[in-house]
């Protein structure tokens, strides 16, 4: 099981060719939802695209929308080359943010970009907290990341919440949020006449530093390595349940700055539910990037553009077009698990037809292999 | 605490609890059988929609609740097709659906019930039971809910005979253990998780539809707001037992009920720290008592 | 055989059965019967083709040719359904019970009971207790397997194996968790049985046991029946050498071991105990020493404790008690890493599984572990031209039969895969190499390797321990050769002075005289 999840979500599993065709499909398919609702499925579309690429401004909404999207799906990508399901990347996400809410609020502004970087530094220390308590628990406990790290995403939220509605509302306020912050600690905004903001330096670097990670340190060696075969690691020698908090703990970080970025970059602000499921949206950015920087990177530029596209989708009702969105994200991950699937059956048939014609009678039966009592 | 706000608090608690106890022991069944549902929220929200789409179409509240059955099995033939056919992890095929399921149900709220978003049905009355429903206190406290409550609370001692007591049961629990074992002896384990997860959908829709039909009224974008999670926490708490999952989901609704009702009864615990506690409270458990918190063997292992 | 009045005693024969695996011969034109009330012991070590006997007449195989017969009978055997309509029961080594559910539980589950039949926990408890009644098998029908011990266990497996009526039962080796005392009611509960008309088929490699309690014993070796005979003529001696048959290197010619090893003790393992996978203890009190410049080899069956009691000196399993030295500095509490770092190597028994990351190139396998950080990292960054190198150098050194150090492990032979272990074990030059069946699967010339690299590292004052099924490759490795049965140390000799007899007996559980 853990072979197949570093080897077949990667792309040297066909390529990135499964997930454009499942995306296509996805948005083919949800086409004819919308004719089904009475909607023109290309006119909704090309609205769509209007609305997230027709401009600079609208270009820098989009990009704006991915990158908190982004960022946990480097989280996740890279606790899954461990073979980690960091499933809690949105609690990790509210987490960073009030992380660097506490640090905005609190702290007296330094000078730039000090502030900016000492509250994104605090994000992606309490993410990695907040990540590494169910690290924790499975390495030296045993229980399933998946359940601990998906139950602390309530938490987390709930966390936040009390916060935002308690010590840090705005005084005399019924909005739940708290004050804005300083200049001293937001994202600058990088183009003018755009709403590009420096969030987007921090998601390049932490592509890059996921990339080094992964390729060039001895820890991204190890966590292939884990996520390949963990009973062959220990054999080894590698320091197992060291790596899985390290690498839960490190999935963790990229969540809180997920957190971090909307938060700083685009709100000014913690407030509530301010996250539509970032964090959970990126599972599915991760693998329909396969596990990839680029491909993330792709694939979370895809979904933010389908928020920021929703405006132009021209539908009735409110809530009908994150609705589609979301509709066609779900489908995309089913198209690509399809096809994943199939191409895995294929050529699993595919090796047991080649181990059959590998089995000869041998010839000189008399003479067994230097067997070792292999068979019996 | 008066008499009248505790026995209140009672009522509230015992009907709240019922759409999450239909989830908790359908995800109870299938767990035990080796599957994990962390689409469960998604097939309570199906069921919720499905159900007010089947009541008002039809104008009778049994198909609603047929309809919310059928609407959280769709998704339970979803994930097993992901799941069992195309090889996917469990996990990865819930995230997905719940993200889907949210998107179709919002979606469906304008292209089902048109500009009329809030699109009512009756709900569910109150049942009195007969004799019972007048004893002081006691009656209104528990036998003055609708009748699908009682029908949840009647699924405990039922899912713990069946699972215990049947051949089918025994065939769940075999394959929630060692698979292998169980094949070898000559279970069909695939078609045993297959029943099992259907079965786990159905009883999760019915939840979902509880929740609208005998509560609300009406669907609304997210009704479920995250209970699925909740009853994944219950059955985890509950030690995948019936009645340690029903005791797990009491406890975890009479937080909820009692967030709304913290202040006038003088407890000053901020709310936001009852509504993380189920969740809480379960990863606590899990950390703490590992040696007897035992999960079935096989949980999430698709083999 | 074939014309004439089939003897009514004969419940079984089996004529010619031949079955080949790719590159394996199993069993090789051999020929079996059973008679009514005998038990009859099938003796030989692994590989000699016992499992894959009782795998044919359970239905688990098909024989590539060969007939059976049941009672005169042909019997078409081509699953274990049909095996036990034809009146079979078979006892497996690896009980398959479910240890949560309840003996009654699983008997109901087990196809022997056959599903849609009475489901009544009454009814079948009240089977089960008139079985153990009959054959003295009690056990407490709602006790959770879990609560049993292991022979009690094998009694639930064997009222299983009753319930179908059976004529002939098969165990496989029934007698290797039980202790003496379990063994003494196993083998009334057999006698009873055999009393009451039922053949018993009993594979074995315990010598004692076998003579005990068997009527009639058979030998295999590699594949082929070797004989049959009755217990009177046998005795201990005699079956140890026929299961072991004529070992290539006599005494006294084996290759040239080194000198007299003079060395100072490199490993010092005192009263280590092991817990095994399956309850009960695969290290039972185990000591020994290793000197530095000696290659030990242990010997012994399958299953006797020495995979287990590598584990537990490289760290990978945990030892109940007891210590392990390493030049005389306790590393019993360390990890396996920490003990990698003051010289121990492992190379495991499972290549597949436990050796290598088969989804990681040759070259990032060769630049695991602790020892290997610098040059190959340095604070953390992989040096990738260091990498490239160090994999180059030992590919050559190995001789890896690779096309690019970057290629996936796992496309790689097996007997490649094996060098690349070895090769990444051996290059920080440790001071005690461990390793577990090494040359399992390989072909001739990568055994010579992997003995060369061996004979290298004693020749550079390592210790080595080498656990092997095959006697040919101890004595010809070896400077001592200790055997091992049951999870304790039957034996010991200089390879240089062994025996077939001598080290079949001890093999087979007797004590060497």
């Amino acid at each position: 099981m853990l072979t197949r999840i570093v080897t077949a979500y990667s792309p040297r599993f066909h390529g990135v060719a499964i997930s454009v065709a499942a995306i296509v499909l996805a948005f083919a398919t949800a086409s004819v939802l919308l004719l089904a609702g009475g909607v023109n499925p290309i006119v909704a579309y090309v609205g769509m695209a209007k609305a997230a690429f027709g401009s600079l401004f609208a270009i820098s909404v989009t990009v704006n929308k991915s990158l908190p999207r982004l960022l946990p799906a480097l989280g996740i990508a890279l606790s899954l080359r461990a073979g980690l399901w960091n499933i809690g990347a949105e609690g990790q996400l509210y987490i960073g943010a009030v992380a660097c809410a506490a640090v905005a609020l609190f702290v007296p502004p330094p000078a730039f970009p000090f502030g900016v970087l000492l509250a994104l530094a605090a994000a992606a220390a309490a993410g990695a907290v907040w990540a590494a308590i169910p690290g924790v628990l499975r390495a030296f406990r045993g229980v399933s990341e998946v359940i601990t790290s998906l139950m602390l995403v309530y938490v987390g939220i709930q966390v936040a919440n009390y916060l935002i509605e308690g010590p840090w509302l705005v005084p005399h306020s019924t909005f739940p949020a708290t004050r804005m912050f300083g200049s001293a600690f937001r994202l600058p905004i990088l183009m003018s006449g755009t709403l590009l903001n420096a969030g987007v330096i921090v998601a390049l670097v932490a592509a890059y530093a996921f990339h080094f990670i992964t390729s060039r340190t001895m820890f991204g060696l190890w966590l292939r390595a884990v996520g390949g075969n963990e009973r062959a690691s220990r054999v080894i020698g590698l320091p197992v349940p060291w790596i899985t908090v390290a690498a839960m703990a490190a999935g963790g970080a990229f969540a809180g700055l997920g957190g971090a970025v909307e938060i700083l970059g685009v709100r000014g602000r913690l407030l509530e539910s301010f996250s539509p499921g970032y964090g959970f949206q990126a599972i599915a950015i991760a693998l329909l990037g396969r596990l990839t920087p680029t491909g993330i990177v792709a694939s979370a530029l895809v979904f933010g553009a389908l928020e920021a596209g929703g405006a132009g989708l021209q539908v009735t009702s409110v809530g009908m077009s994150s609705s589609v969105a979301a509709i066609i994200e779900g489908l995309a991950v089913i198209y690509l698990l399809a096809g994943l699937g199939l191409v895995d059956a294929v050529q699993r048939r595919r090796a047991a037809k080649a181990e059959l014609g590998k089995q000869q009678l041998p010839a000189a039966a008399s003479v067994p292999r230097h067997d070792n009592g292999a068979g019996s | 605490m008066t008499l009248t706000a505790l026995t209140l608090l009672i009522a509230a608690t015992i009907g709240l609890a019922a759409p999450l106890l239909f989830a908790a022991l359908g995800e109870m069944i299938s767990e035990r059988g080796g599957a994990i549902n962390v689409g469960l929220e998604a097939m309570m929200l199906a069921g919720a929609f499905t159900g007010v789409w089947a009541a008002s179409s039809s104008g009778s509240l049994i198909i609603g609740f047929l309809g919310a059955a059928a609407g959280g099995a769709a998704v339970a033939l979803l994930h097993g097709v992901v799941c069992f056919v195309f090889g996917a992890e469990q996990v990865v095929s819930g995230v997905v659906l719940n993200i889907l399921v949210l998107g179709l149900t919002t979606y469906g709220i304008g292209a089902v019930f048109g500009s009329d978003m809030t699109h009512s049905v009756p709900t569910l009355p109150n049942f009195p039971v007969p004799g019972l429903s007048g004893i002081p206190f006691l009656g209104q406290a528990f036998f003055t809910q609708n009748l699908m409550v009682y029908v949840a609370f009647l699924l405990v001692p039922a899912s713990a005979w069946f699972i215990s007591r049947t051949k089918f049961g025994l065939a769940i629990r075999a394959s929630g253990e060692q698979p292998a074992a169980a094949r070898s002896m000559g279970v069909d384990v695939r078609k045993v998780r297959w029943i099992v997860l259907l079965l786990c959908g159905a009883l999760a829709g019915v939840g979902g539809g509880q929740l609208t039909l005998a509560g609300l009224g009406t669907f609304t974008q997210n009704v479920t707001a995250g209970r699925g999670f909740i009853a994944l926490a219950a059955v985890i708490f509950g030690r995948w037992q019936p009645l340690g999952t029903m005791i797990a989901v009491l406890l975890f609704t009479l937080t909820e009920a009692l967030q709304i009702r913290a202040q006038v009864m003088g407890i000053h615990v901020p709310y936001q720290f009852l509504v993380m506690s189920p969740y809480l409270v379960t990863v606590v458990a899990l950390a703490l008592f590992v040696g007897r918190m035992r999960p079935p063997k096989s949980l999430g292992v698709n083999d | 055989m074939g014309l004439g009045v089939h003897d009514d005693s004969v419940l079984l024969q089996a004529e010619g059965i031949t079955k080949a695996f790719p590159g394996v011969l199993a069993n090789a034109d051999v020929t079996f019967d059973l008679r009514k009330g005998e038990i009859h012991a099938l003796l030989g070590q692994n590989g000699a083709g016992k499992t894959t006997l009782m795998a044919i007449l359970f239905g688990l195989q098909r024989a590539d040719s060969g007939e059976i017969r049941i009672g005169g009978r042909v019997a078409d055997i081509r699953t274990p359904h049909d095996a036990i309509q034809s009146g079979i029961g078979f006892v497996q080594q690896h009980y398959s019970l479910i240890p949560t559910l309840t003996v009654v539980e699983n008997v109901l589950l087990s196809e022997y009971y056959g599903v849609g039949r009475n489901f009544s926990r009454a009814a079948c408890a009240s089977r089960i207790a008139g079985l153990a009644k009959r054959y003295g098998l009690d056990v407490d029908p709602f006790a959770t397997i879990e609560q049993l011990s292991i022979s009690e266990q094998q009694r639930v497996e064997l009222i299983k194996a009753l319930l179908g009526d059976p004529k002939i039962l098969i165990l496989d080796e029934p007698a290797a968790l039980l202790s003496a005392r379990e063994i003494d009611r196993l083998w009334e509960v057999l006698r009873n049985l055999a009393v009451q008309g039922v053949g018993i088929i009993l594979i074995s490699h315990k010598l004692s046991d076998v003579l005990r309690v068997a009527d009639r014993i058979t030998v295999l070796r590699q594949g082929r029946k070797i004989i049959t005979m009755t217990a009177a003529e046998a005795d201990e001696k005699r079956l140890g050498q026929l299961m072991i048959g004529d070992l290539k290197h006599a005494a006294a010619g084996a290759a040239a071991p080194s000198a007299v090893v003079s060395g100072k003790t490199i490993l010092a393992v005192k009263n280590l105990t092991v817990a095994g996978d399956r309850g009960g203890d695969a290290v039972k009190v185990i000591s020994l020493d290793v000197r530095a410049g000696e290659i030990l080899g242990i010997a012994g069956l399958d299953g006797s404790g020495q995979a287990e009691l590598l584990e537990a000196i490289a760290g990978v399993r945990f030892a109940e008690s007891g210590q392990v030295f390493l030049g005389g500095e306790d590393i019993t509490r360390l990890p396996v890493f920490g003990r990698q770092r003051k010289g121990i190597a492992y190379v495991p028994p499972d290549r597949h599984a436990d050796g290598l990351i088969r989804s990681l190139s040759v070259a990032e396998n060769l630049s695991l572990g602790p020892a290997v950080w610098p040059p190959a990292s340095r604070h953390g960054i992989l040096q990738r031209a260091n990498v490239a190198e160090r994999a180059n150098a030992l590919i050559a050194r190995f001789n890896v039969a690779a096309s690019s150090p970057d290629v996936l492990a796992g496309t790689l032979s097996g007997g490649n895969q094996q060098k690349v272990i070895l090769a990444r074990e051996l290059s920080r030059s440790p001071a005690v190499i461990l390793c577990c069946y090494p040359t399992r699967g390989l072909d001739f010339a990568a055994c010579s390797a992997v003995h060369e690299e061996l004979r290298r590292c004693r020749a550079r004052n390592a210790g080595v321990v080498v656990v092997s099924m095959d006697l040919d490759e101890l004595i010809d490795l070896a400077d001592r050769i200790v055997v091992m049965q049951g999870g304790r140390i039957t034996g010991e000799t200089a390879s240089a002075s062994a025996s077939a007899v001598e080290i079949g007996v001890m093999m087979g559980g007797g004590s060497a005289c």
